[in-house]
């Protein structure tokens, strides 16, 4: 079922959460709402559940509309047709596992058989057969996921919301569950809107990721697509530590070159260029090389002053005479102190006009 | 799992069984709400009507004429000065008290704590009828000593009414100033330390000026309590011959010569000065001038008594034996006696006062039963319409929710007395009987103002119980396709199990020992227990059985409250739930 959302505005007294956002998620496809805490992600949510009413705009669902406020139409959450899996997992806690995923199938008064026949079916493949006569507080937080899956999909549902249901658990859990959500997701056919702040987790499980950011949409489309050409600087440092060099934008044939205090670096235009501009390199995109080496991609001579260990690899902050800052990753520790040589590729250097909106801290 | 099955179809299907709960939705909150209307909307509006259009009177006359005429202001003028007398006195054992039990090594703090509350529950009136047992004219205390006691006559005054008011109340104060004690926490008195403060100049420059908001706030709870107190008003003010407000409202209703609109004008002026006193009260508590720190402040030293302790705890266990033993072992000893006149001999003792109570359909265990079936039974009803008027709350939005819970927190500041007499102006007119409406003086209508009365603080208990509940859980179910009366009855009732038994045994305890109502609205020769007990106490030769009917009175309400304690804490799945519920 295709979902159609136009001009949806949400106020909250003074604030507004969500200012004409449209979008449109095609049938059968996962679309990831990625943004940080306070984006109106989780309005934009609550609005297609039916759990808060927007203050404007049109909710299609397929062919029915179910919100519209011209139209005077909100059709409540128990008409919507969802499944929908909580952030806090909400799992009744006065109600054993079956009854938890029977709930919704007993309020449409389906066969005792038959209510039975599609809860077990659920419960198993979640893995859960054997827990069924368990309460909720008897079982993991894996387990306790499950069941809220479980209950989200037992009735069939025309739309999946899922509200950050990855982020109460931990670490190892996480990345687990989010591959067997995946191919839950993908095997069910189901259309699914996923509200998340972690970009790993939109990148991996979507086919479309809309970031939002103050109540609007920053950039939408394919996934990777985004990741690999951010349209602005926001989107960019969201989407992973990234390196940004500001300066002053002259075309040199199919390349840019872009030139600020201490440095002059060539780069692959994205978008207009109109004098300023910020290139964007990520860490991993940069290498240590010899003093006498000689290339033809961008390289600069600068000094470390930070480091930290990170587990898989080291991160070091470097800077170049004129105080410009990078971030750099290594496979082994650096002196602080020490001068270093660094070097990346020209088309690992996308050059995006300069913005107003500096987007979130590094 | 195939999901081809066509969604409109679904929902199709679905459709009359939808209509059919959205008609009964209706009718439940359309019935609620009504009864809003009609137990707390129609008599405050009545009474408001009284005051301000007066039936052959100028408008807002009785407002003139009480504020005119000294007779009629001196009530208020008493009110107001014992209220403010009784804010010292019951700050000077209440302050002391809750430094003491939070942050010394006194011995037995637990006990007194649990003294506190019993002090706190104890309603005003059985304390006022202890202290008359005992100091009445050949009471308990002239009995002992074996000749007139001395304070017989100056105790009936206003210095005695403040006194029990003072050891009533002072358990306000002493919880508002362990709570904020508990929320400052010892961090801010060890940084002054630190800094190179003494013990006393770090209570008196940090910890004290940290916590006066809380105290101001109790304080203004104790003052609230004084002038819409009646259980005292109409005891000891009664005998002492020294006017209340909240006597004068039920005289003005209830004894020649009667005067609808005064008692209305000084209702109306009671509830406002309520009013007034809670919204400063909540102000100061919204304000929070000082900032507590959260979660982590951890036990703070104790303070060791030295050589004091044995003088501080004689002074303890002397606030207690005032407050709670010279009332109540006056009270039993004298049920003891069979002839209160022969006084302490061996001889006199006995269980005959019990007997003649239990024996006594009228006055004894005919007015002790009604008042059990009256309580059960507006406890009960009180909670169902209580619990929807929470959900409702809860889950609307908008002018709804803005109207109930303004419905609900206003009239929580009524006065009973003022509500009771609000029922009288309401439904002991001629058109509601001429309508064959006729309510009045009925054991229904007594029923339905104690609902009327305790609805509103059932609704805000419940509501502090209800938003424990994440909001999420009631998200799940509605996304799931439950309804209104679906969500209430399978989700949120089974999660607040442990809020609706403990609001409903204090709705069934207030309602038992409830003076106010009863005495107002009490159809004539069925009394309740309020109003047989100040009935028996009025006349020395009954203060034998009075006494012994209060004993038998406290006796079942607290063989219930026990009782439901350990059925319910039995019950190892409600505190299972609770677990679960903290920690999903």
């Amino acid at each position: 079922m295709e979902v159609r959302v136009e001009n949806l505005t949400c106020t909250f007294g003074q604030k507004t959460a969500v200012q004409g956002v449209s979008f449109t998620v095609p049938s059968g496809s996962v679309t990831a709402l990625l943004g940080p805490s306070g984006c109106g992600k989780t309005t934009v949510l609550r609005s297609l559940a039916g759990l808060h009413r927007p203050d404007a705009g049109t909710i299609r669902f397929g062919d029915q509309v179910v919100f519209s406020a011209g139209g005077g139409v909100n059709v409540p959450p128990e008409r919507r047709a969802l499944g929908m899996i909580f952030q806090d997992f909400a799992l009744w806690p006065h109600m054993r596992v079956f009854d938890n995923v029977a709930f919704g199938l007993r309020l449409r008064h389906l066969a005792q058989a038959e209510t039975r026949a599609k809860v077990m079916t659920a419960l198993e493949m979640m893995h859960l057969q054997n827990e069924a006569r368990r309460f909720p507080h008897q079982l993991s937080g894996g387990q306790q996921q499950r069941v809220a899956v479980a209950r989200a999909i037992v009735s069939e549902p025309q739309l999946l919301l899922l509200d950050e249901p990855l982020s109460s658990l931990d670490a190892g859990l996480r990345e687990e569950m989010r591959q067997e959500l995946s191919r839950l997701i993908k095997r069910l056919g189901i259309t699914a809107v996923h509200v998340t702040h972690d970009h790993v987790e939109a990148l991996s499980m979507a086919s479309q990721m809309i970031v939002l950011n103050d109540g609007r949409i920053e950039q939408s489309g394919d996934p990777v697509e985004i990741y690999e050409r951010p349209g602005n600087l926001f989107v960019a440092r969201f989407l992973g530590v990234v390196n940004v060099m500001t300066g002053k934008v002259e075309r040199e044939g199919s390349t840019v070159r872009v030139s600020g205090p201490g440095f002059s670096i060539v780069g692959e235009p994205h978008g207009p260029i109109n004098g300023h501009g910020h290139a964007l390199i990520r860490p991993s995109s940069i290498r240590i090389v010899d003093e006498a080496a000689v290339s033809t991609d961008n390289d600069l001579t600068v000094q470390v002053t930070e480091g930290a260990f990170h587990g898989e690899r080291w991160q070091f902050e470097v800077v170049n005479d004129a105080g410009a800052r990078l971030r750099i990753h290594t496979d082994a520790a650096l002196p602080l102190g020490a001068r270093i040589r660094i070097s990346f590729a020209v088309d690992a250097c996308r050059v995006i006009p300069a913005t107003e909106n500096p987007g979130p801290p590094p | 799992m195939s999901l081809a099955a066509a969604p409109e179809l679904r929902t199709h299907a679905r459709g009359d069984a939808w209509r059919r709960h959205l008609a009964l939705d209706r009718i439940v909150v359309a019935v609620a709400l009504a009864c809003l209307a009609v137990l707390i909307v129609f008599p405050l509006a009545m009474l408001l009507m009284q005051a301000v259009f007066p039936a052959g009177a100028v408008p807002l006359g009785p407002f003139v004429e009480t504020f005119s005429t000294p007779s009629n202001y001196i009530a208020i003028i008493d009110s107001i000065g014992i209220g403010l007398v009784v804010c010292v006195t019951a700050s000077l054992i209440g302050i002391p008290l809750a430094i003491l039990l939070n942050r010394t090594d006194l011995p037995g703090r637990r006990i007194f704590e649990a003294l506190v509350w019993v002090d706190f529950f104890t309603p005003s009136y059985l304390v006022s009828l202890g202290w008359t047992a005992l100091m009445q004219r050949g009471g308990f205390l002239d009995l002992t000593l074996g000749h007139m006691n001395p304070f017989a006559s100056s105790f009936f005054s206003p210095f005695g009414i403040a006194l029990v008011l003072t050891f009533k109340l002072f358990p306000f104060v002493y919880l508002a100033a362990s709570a904020g004690l508990q929320a400052i926490g010892a961090e801010y008195e060890e940084a002054a330390r630190v800094a190179g403060s003494g013990r006393l100049h770090a209570w008196l420059r940090i910890v004290i000026p940290l916590l006066r908001p809380a105290i101001l706030a109790g304080l203004i709870l104790v003052f609230a309590e004084v002038i819409s107190d009646f259980g005292i008003a109409a005891t000891i003010g009664q005998q002492a011959g020294f006017p209340l407000m909240t006597l004068e409202v039920y005289n003005y209703v209830s004894s020649w010569p009667i005067n609808y609109p005064l008692a209305a004008a000084m209702s109306t002026f009671l509830v406002l000065s309520m009013g007034a006193a809670l919204g400063v009260q909540s102000l100061l508590l919204r304000r929070r001038s000082y900032q507590v720190i959260s979660g982590r402040a951890h036990q703070p030293n104790q303070i060791a008594l030295g050589a004091w302790k044995w003088a501080v705890l004689g002074a303890t266990i002397l606030v207690f034996a005032i407050a709670l033993g010279a009332p109540f072992t006056a009270s039993i000893a004298i049920s003891l006696m069979q002839n209160i006149g022969r006084g302490l001999e061996a001889s006199n003792f006995g269980f005959q006062n019990y007997a003649s109570v239990l024996s006594d359909l009228h006055l004894g265990i005919g007015a002790l039963w009604r008042s059990v079936e009256l309580s059960i039974g507006a406890a009960t009803l009180t909670s169902v319409l209580s619990l929807l008027v929470t959900y409702m709350i809860y889950r609307w939005r908008g002018l709804g929710r803005l109207v109930l819970n303004n419905v609900t927190v206003i009239s929580m500041v009524v006065p009973s007395i003022v509500m009771a007499a609000g029922y009288v102006f309401a439904f002991n007119q001629a058109w509601l009987f001429n309508a064959g409406i006729a309510l009045y003086g009925t054991l229904l209508l007594l029923l339905l103002s104690y609902i009327g009365q305790q609805v509103s603080m059932a609704v805000r208990l419940h509501l502090s119980g209800v938003q424990q509940i994440s909001g999420s859980l009631i998200d799940a179910a509605q996304v799931s396709g439950a309804r209104m009366l679906t969500l209430l009855v399978r989700i949120v009732l089974p999660l607040m199990r442990k809020s609706i038994v403990s609001v409903w045994l204090l709705t069934f305890v207030i309602i038992m020992f409830d003076l106010a109502m009863s005495e107002m609205l009490y159809p004539p020769g069925e009394p309740t227990l309020g109003v047989a007990l100040i009935q028996k106490f009025g006349d020395l030769g009954n203060i034998g059985t009075g006494t012994a009917m209060m004993m038998l009175a406290i006796g079942f309400v607290l063989a219930v409250v026990l009782i439901i304690n350990i059925v319910f804490r039995g019950d190892a799945r409600a505190n299972q739930l609770a677990g679960a519920q903290r920690r999903i």
